[in-house]
């Protein structure tokens, strides 16, 4: 032992110099797991992923190629589009950047190949809703397969090649109701994407979804915004002055108000 | 009060995704003026929502 300037005693080294505080975990965590659980996993992940790309390619490349009427190069095409996913899939691990560019990118690309080439029958007349949502639902599932989450309780940083290092603390807590007025949004801004496939007039149609997914994201991020940050300038901004900055828009809102009060009551 | 602007912010958050709806469904409707309307007072609701909460530094 050594004493610092302090006057503490420090710990020493058999070389006699002063060894580094040892960083301790206050909150003990699940550790990574063991290599045969996480080859385990890596199999649930690979299945996870071939078949919502198998599902996606038979709704949506195999079903309109076997159609009457398509030519043998379309054909083709979508029966070799299969291929990339089932060769990036049996790689896996082994050949991981090869792996992920044939099963994501070049089955990707095959498929828009292939949807290239069969042309006319894709177009918007000749489609079966339901089949089509189901085919979008296949490749909303093929997307979010690629995606991963992390394990309830598991810290990366407890893995024992991590560096070590101070863990970081959260700087702050939501405030009260930061979920309710988020789950608000969120449902908010379901409604006019659902209400904007009652729009029948073609062009209307396509006004109406972009205008459904232009509020959606609006409503989404001021929720987002307004259920985090709700509360904390408090100590700073009093209510009139967050009153007076708004007060351009809360104006404009209250003509455009009236203009429709007023048309309503004289029509 | 500040307890109040806050309440008024979500209630204005909810009238935007109330006006948005309201315009989606005139479109569907064949009211192009209304849709037009509900959608610009949905844009200012949402404008107005985040402008009381965090309103914008002052110019010096």
């Amino acid at each position: 032992m050594i004493h610092s300037d302090e006057g503490r005693e420090q710990p020493v080294s058999p070389r006699g110099k002063p060894e580094e505080p040892s960083f301790e975990p206050v909150v003990s965590f699940k550790v990574m797991p063991p290599a045969e659980e996480r080859e385990s996993s890596e199999r649930v992940r690979r299945i996870n992923v071939l078949l919502p790309g198998l599902y996606a390619w038979a709704a949506t490349v195999l079903y309109p190629a076997s159609l009457r009427g398509v030519g043998m190069l379309a054909r083709w095409s979508a029966a070799l589009a299969l291929l990339p996913l089932l060769v990036g899939i049996a790689l896996g691990k082994s050949r991981p950047l090869l792996s992920r560019s044939l099963s994501l990118h070049g089955f990707l690309a095959a498929c828009a190949l292939t949807w290239i080439l069969l042309g006319d029958l894709l177009a918007v007349d000749h489609l079966d809703p339901l089949r089509a949502a189901l085919g979008a639902i296949g490749w909303v599932l093929f997307a979010f397969a690629w995606g991963a989450s992390r394990e309830p309780e598991l810290i990366p940083e407890d893995d024992p090649r991590a560096l070590p290092g101070e863990p970081l603390a959260p700087r702050g807590t939501l405030p009260a109701g930061a979920t309710a007025v988020l789950t608000v949004a969120v449902m908010g801004a379901l409604v006019p994407l659902l209400f904007a496939w009652r729009v029948t007039r073609p062009s209307h149609a396509l006004l109406a979804h972009a205008a459904a997914v232009a509020a959606a994201v609006g409503l989404v991020s001021s929720g987002a915004e307004i259920a985090v940050n709700r509360g904390k300038w408090a100590p700073i901004e009093s209510a009139s002055r967050r009153v007076t900055h708004a007060i351009v828009p809360l104006a404009a809102l209250t003509i455009l108000l009236l203009v429709g009060v007023i048309e309503l009551f004289s029509s | 009060m500040r307890r109040v602007v806050d309440v008024i912010s979500i209630a204005l958050l909810l009238g935007a995704a109330l006006a948005f709806t309201f315009g989606v469904r005139a479109l569907g409707d064949e009211h192009d003026l209304a849709a037009l309307y509900w959608l610009a007072a949905g844009a200012l609701c949402l404008r107005a929502s985040t402008d009381l909460l965090r309103p914008k530094p002052e110019r010096r």
